[in-house]
């Protein structure tokens, strides 16, 4: 799948009740072959995958996008700019969903290059389903 | 039953994605304000894991079912296929995730045009082959608002 060497975590840590993860993007994903031929993008939903991952981590198991009441993309994010990317999570405890859905969390986050915030998300993310 | 107008490599001349990114290989007769578009989920997609389609897959994949009706449109004008980027995700739900071997079919509504902004109603259908027929009787598994900027 695309998100195992897409990015790494340089650095974990946290701020109140957040955590921010130090990324960097691998220039050499599969994904730039495709978005886009000779002008590397990286893309949106990508962007929303780290999210996901970093929020993964921060729970200890893996999660999965259910809603998003609002994202919006600020900044385009590319593998020129593949350091100091900041990605700041806030998940608030679990919401109890029905049995079916399992654990449901809320999250806030967003995605800065530098000072610039170039993502913003909130949402909710559900544990991942396994093999129907 | 609507006509499929495109499919798979012709999609190609639509959208500016290329491989292994490409999440559309149908694109059906539109009628407008509608744009109907498939995907037929296989096994190698690098938006699986482990025969499940992501969220970011789904997301994608109606991101590019847009940029597919943009292209159409701007083809019919004799202009440009030009890249087009997610501004806005609003209210996006996902009932469930569409599994490897599924077909995945989206129905694109043009709600606004301002300039180069653009905002859509997308909605997703499991459905067992190509036939968008098939997916307006049933319940979106997915459905989203979403804003595009065309560069």
């Amino acid at each position: 799948m695309w998100i195992d060497n897409y990015f790494t975590i340089n650095r974990k840590s946290g701020i109140e009740n957040a955590d921010i993860y130090d990324v960097e993007l691998n220039p050499d994903s599969e994904i730039y072959r495709g978005h886009f031929p000779g002008e590397p993008v990286s893309p949106g939903v990508c962007s929303i995958g780290m999210i996901v991952a970093c929020a993964s981590r921060s729970i200890g198991s893996p999660l999965e996008i259910r809603k998003i009441s609002r994202c919006r993309f600020l900044s385009v994010i590319s593998p020129q700019n593949r350091q100091d990317l900041r990605i700041r999570i806030e998940l608030t405890d679990a919401i109890l969903a029905d049995e079916k859905q399992g654990k449901m969390y809320q999250i806030e986050a967003s995605i800065k290059y530098k000072e610039l915030v170039c993502l913003s998300l909130k949402g909710e993310l559900a544990e991942r389903p396994g093999k129907a | 039953m609507r006509a499929i107008l495109l499919r798979e490599e012709q999609i190609k001349s639509l959208i500016c994605q290329r491989e292994p990114v490409i999440l559309i290989d149908t694109f059906f007769k539109p009628a407008d304000p509608e744009y109907y578009t498939g995907l037929k989920i296989l096994p190698g997609n690098i938006f699986c894991r482990e025969g499940i389609f992501s969220a970011e897959g789904v997301i994608e994949h109606m991101a590019q079912s847009s940029a597919a009706m943009l292209g159409y449109l701007a083809a019919g004008r004799n202009e440009q296929v030009k890249t087009s980027y997610i501004g806005e995700i609003r209210d996006f739900e996902l009932v469930d995730n569409p599994r490897t071997g599924d077909f995945l079919e989206t129905i694109i509504e043009i709600l606004s045009e301002v300039m180069d902004v653009i905002l859509v109603r997308a909605e997703s259908y499991v459905v067992s082959e190509p036939v968008v027929s098939e997916a307006v009787v049933s319940k979106p598994i997915a459905s989203c608002k979403m804003k595009l900027v065309i560069n």
